[in-house]
């Protein structure tokens, strides 16, 4: 039976199809039949006996209503809906084509707010919202020591190795855990020399992640037994496409990594590009190969309890929610803690500590869109910046709304007329709601597209602060054309159904008696929206106010050392497998080769970038002799750096002296502390010939400090110069790596050519990495608070033009009310100031009204946001006195054509009109 | 007696009947109607169309203009393949529910 009535309902369909193309056909048609009917009913009644007349009436009277028979008829047969739908449609493109300037206003402005939307959106969707590639993603768990864990650590979610191990091994609530350190290597590709970023994972890691292989296979358990054992290479996708040209004879071939040949197993699936959303590990190796293939870092170590490094995602139980499995895996993380603090891995622990220690927790989180410093860094901004794009739309329906409402009343008169002719209020609202939705989706189409273009050139703008190729893939998802679409549907309706209601709810007669604009209605709704308008509009203008300044005065902030005439470069001889003596010679010769270039003053080697982002080295120490800071904190920043570095910088000394040649790895340590640490750590103590704990080759140290240097930033520009110690690079034991800074008196972009010729002639094999200006560094370093800025400034820009629009609207529509008026007004010898004023009047109270109301919001509102301002306190009137400004500037713009119609009113046609 | 109001659904089902015997143009069927059912029906005449361009797109009648016998031309309605087997299929649904009906009045 159902399928009686599904080929029954397709046959219909296929018939009412097939009556589109001879509509007129089956209307004579249908006319004949019944007029045969009739006929050959009233002919029997003239049989049976009745005047023509009469079997006429009968014969109708047997027959029922013919119109509505008819209409019924129709039904059974045509797709009505259809039909009428497309006459609206019609109607709706001439009404748009007879006044193009509004339509392309209306259009422009639903544009410009869906594609700000999308855009905004679409990014926010890449960095907060996306799930990694991989199968299951909510099923992904990461482990993150909360408060009091370990202090010794790379990053905020790392756990040690050992620990790493012992979840492993007694996975209970997971169905297997994975771990990962990301890093950089000087791989050989084809001859050439590159610096890459790889990736040591455990044997488990794809299996875990549930990612497939794109040619050969994959790391397995069994990959990742023995230290130094598993000589294995799995490249990514892109990398196997890009540097080997997609070749499938990859497998099996031998690739040198940091001088370490290995043979390449497999291929990742294409489109996976690991758990880390601000790069992209090109090679991924077992993390048994650590040590072998990363000698420099021995203070890691896969037996070092102490340290904490390695990332670690768990596949969660079927069912096992996060909540339990915290709670279950906290025995096994306490037991270790104990056994770890007896057996001395963090080194020697006061009682009141080891409680702190005990008391911490293994917090597992969400692991369903990786980890990422860019999502940790972009969350907040993003989220104001999704909000200001939802005020923008909010604009935009605003606005486009009052334009439909000002030509809907204008357009009283037609509308007047249709309904009065016995069309249903329904049919002329969707009528005029064609029109609006016709212009939306237009609107909406135009918008996704800037929205691409835009989107393309804001994931470039994104910071990357840890100097890697970010792996957010920021399009056009599912998820974001459906905000765009449910936007523009929002749109639609508001601009569409809101005005057509109102404009189609009218009392008929006064229209019909005369078509003159004196009845037309003050719209106080629209005064309202307009009200509305002009706040946000402020409100949007401040905030893009406070960005502005605040990154102004991030710029005018001295950082402690000269950013104009230094430019910095990367390199790794470590990592191609030189020692560290070796790699010092080359670093002295490049030194000597860039020196002997007339113009250029000092070259100088420091481990950590200054202001890096999150390239930090960080330890607890104490001065030996004196109690700890009093506030508990013994978190010291640390650079390690060469002769002639506070020089070239030009950092300047307090007191001591700087590193010597002589300070070598075998000589007493020393080091030169900043005065930041002499305040914290010594208070008025006289710091020099004073000595401090620091970590040796084995074990803690007294190290003896030599010189004061005056305060300088570390990694960011934000806040003061923290404490500081820099150590001889000869001293160095640990961590790889150098930044050259050279300071130059040539121009600045002549200096890049001469490190790389430099870098080139001594050893042709090194890659360069990270050279730019120290400026450029600094604009890196504010990356965040530039776009922010940026994006804001945009938005505010855009809210205006939008605000000014909307005057405009309203202005032009109230001359147009008061036509009759202002004729009358003039012709009886009005001044032009005078009459200008009567017009400008109503707009001027409104946006006065407007901004009254914003300057208090304004000023909550930015106490949200106070924290992420820099310098700036919100009894400062500047931004809020601007924001008005402009406004204001905006508002007489938009007047100036209206105004200009009303004083060129001609008082004859305007009088006559009535 | 007065006349019957058609129960909703049931006029397709006297049309298909009546068009079963030949084909037939929209008058003929409706005194045909008439007569078969002694005027007992109160039968608006028009609303047999809807029904009938209902039963056409549905595919279970087809429609034809010709030559009538008073030489005019007509649209001549004819039962379909189609429209046979849903007659079979609606009559003997009908028998059961009139069968059922009458069981329930005599019996409860």
């Amino acid at each position: 039976m159902n399928l009686w009535t599904l080929k029954d309902w397709i046959r219909q369909q296929q018939f009412r199809f097939r009556g589109l193309f001879r509509k007129q056909k089956l209307e004579d048609e249908m006319a004949a039949e019944i007029q045969q009917h009739l006929q050959q009913e009233a002919q029997f009644h003239r049989e049976s006996g009745l005047s023509p007349e009469d079997a006429g009436f009968a014969a109708q009277r047997q027959f029922g209503g013919i119109a509505q028979i008819k209409e019924s008829c129709r039904d059974e047969r045509g797709w009505v809906g259809l039909e009428e739908g497309w006459r609206d449609l019609k109607i709706a493109l001439r009404q748009i084509l007879k006044s193009p300037g509004f339509a392309l206003i209306a259009l422009l402005t639903i544009a410009l707010g869906i594609g700000a939307n999308t855009a905004i959106f679409s990014l926010f969707d890449a960095v907060v919202l996306r799930s990694l590639p991989v199968k299951d993603p909510r099923e992904l768990a990461l482990l993150s020591p909360g408060a009091n864990a370990p202090t010794a650590t790379v990053g905020p979610h790392s756990i040690s190795y050992p620990l790493y191990r012992i979840l492993r091994d007694n996975p209970s609530v997971f169905d297997g855990l994975l771990c990962h350190f990301r890093l950089f290597a000087n791989v050989n590709v084809r001859g050439e020399i590159q610096r890459e970023t790889v990736e040591l994972v455990s044997g488990n890691y794809f299996d875990v992640l549930g990612v497939r292989p794109a040619l050969g296979r994959l790391f397995t358990p069994d990959d990742d037994r023995q230290p130094g054992a598993h000589p294995l290479a799995v490249l990514s996708y892109d990398f196997w496409q890009n540097d080997f040209a997609g070749d499938v004879g990859v497998i099996g071939q031998t690739i040198h990594f940091n001088g370490q040949p290995l043979t390449i197993i497999g291929v990742s699936a294409r489109g996976f590009k690991g758990v880390d959303l601000d790069s992209q590990p090109q090679i991924r190796v077992p993390m048994m190969m650590t040590a072998k293939l990363f000698p420099s870092m021995s203070w890691v170590g896969l037996e070092n309890s102490g340290m904490r490094w390695v990332e670690t995602f768990g596949r969660l139980k079927r069912g096992v929610s996060l909540s339990q499995a915290q709670a279950a895996i906290q025995p096994l993380y306490q037991s270790w803690l104990q056994s770890a603090i007896d057996a001395g891995a963090f080194g020697q622990v006061q009682p009141a500590d080891k409680e702190k220690l005990l008391r911490s927790s293994l917090d597992v989180l969400s692991g369903a869109g990786g980890t990422s410093f860019i999502r940790r860094d972009w969350a907040m901004p993003l989220r104001a910046l999704t909000g200001m794009a939802g005020l923008m739309l909010l604009f935009t329906c605003i606005n486009v709304a009052n334009l439909f409402i000002g030509r809907g009343i204008a357009r009283r008169g037609e509308i007047a007329v249709r309904l009065s002719l016995g069309a249903s209020r329904s049919r002329v609202v969707r009528q005029l709601c064609v029109e609006s939705v016709l212009i939306a989706i237009t609107g909406g189409i135009a918008g996704l597209w800037l929205a691409t273009l835009a989107t393309n050139s804001l994931a470039t703008l994104l910071p990357v602060s840890t100097d890697t190729t970010p792996s957010l893939s920021v399009g056009l998802s599912g998820l974001v054309l459906f905000v765009s679409a449910g936007a523009t549907a929002i749109v639609a309706v508001l601009c569409g159904l809101l005005p057509a209601l109102l404009t189609t709810h009218v009392d008929l007669a006064p229209f019909l008696h005369q078509a003159s604009a004196r009845v037309l209605p003050r719209g106080r709704l629209r005064q309202g929206l307009l009200v509305t308008q002009v706040t946000l509009s402020v409100l949007m203008l401040f905030g893009s106010g406070l960005f502005v300044h605040s990154l102004r005065n991030l710029y005018s902030v001295a950082p402690g050392f000269d950013t104009n005439s230094v430019v910095a470069f990367g390199i790794d001889p470590v990592l191609n497998g030189d020692s560290r003596q070796r790699a010092e010679q080359i670093f002295n010769q490049i030194k000597e080769r860039i020196e002997s270039v007339s113009g250029v003053e000092s070259v100088a080697n420091g481990l950590v970038r200054l202001l890096g982002g999150t390239d930090v080295w960080q330890t607890g120490t104490a001065v030996d002799g004196l109690p700890p800071p009093a506030d508990g904190n013994q978190l010291v920043c640390l650079n390690a750096v060469s002769p002639d570095y506070f020089r070239t910088l030009r950092i300047h000394f307090r007191e001591g002296r700087d590193f010597r040649a002589t300070d070598r790895a075998e000589s007493p340590p020393v080091v030169i502390i900043n005065q930041a640490f002499a305040h914290h750590f010594l208070g008025t103590v006289e710091p020099l010939g004073r000595r401090i704990w620091l970590s040796g080759p084995t074990g803690y140290r007294l190290t003896e400090i030599v010189g004061v240097a005056e305060d300088s930033h570390y990694n960011t520009i934000e806040g003061s110069s923290p404490a500081q110690i820099f150590v001889p690079y000869s001293q160095l034991f640990t961590v790889s790596g150098m930044n050259g800074y050279v300071r130059s008196s040539l121009p600045i972009d002549q200096v890049p050519a001469i490190i790389r010729a430099a870098v080139h002639a001594v050893d042709p094999a090194l890659p360069i990495h990270a050279l730019r200006t120290m400026s450029e560094q600094r604009d890196r370093a504010l990356g965040t608070e530039r776009v922010v800025a940026l994006l804001a400034t945009a938005f505010g820009i855009l809210a205006t033009v939008l605000a000014g629009i909307g005057l405009f609207g309203v202005l032009n529509y109230s001359v147009a009310r008061r036509m009759p008026e202002l004729g009358l007004r003039i012709a009886l010898g009005s001044p032009g100031a005078s009459v200008a004023w009567l017009v400008v009047r109503e707009v001027a109270l409104l946006s006065g009204l407007g901004v009254v109301i914003a300057i208090p919001i304004a000023w909550s509102l930015g106490r949200l946001i106070a924290n992420q301002l820099h310098g700036i306190s919100l009894g400062d009137p500047w931004a809020a006195a601007s924001a008005a400004l402009i406004l204001t500037c905006a508002a007489a713009m938009a007047t100036a054509l209206p105004v200009r119609r009303a004083l060129r009113v001609n008082p004859l046609v305007a009088l006559k009109s009535e | 007696m007065d006349p019957i109001e058609l129960p909703q659904g049931t006029l397709d089902l006297l049309v298909l009947r009546t068009l079963n015997s030949g084909e037939m143009h929209g008058w003929g069927i409706a005194q045909r109607l008439n007569l078969l059912s002694k005027d007992a029906l109160r039968l608006q005449e028009g609303t047999l169309y809807p029904a009938l361009y209902r039963m056409e797109a549905k595919g279970w009648i087809t429609a034809e203009w010709a030559q009538s016998e008073n030489n005019r031309r007509a649209k001549y309605y004819r039962l379909s393949k189609i429209g046979r087997k849903r007659l079979e299929y609606e009559k003997e649904s009908w028998d059961r529910l009139a069968s059922v009906i009458a069981t329930i009045m005599r019996e409860a």
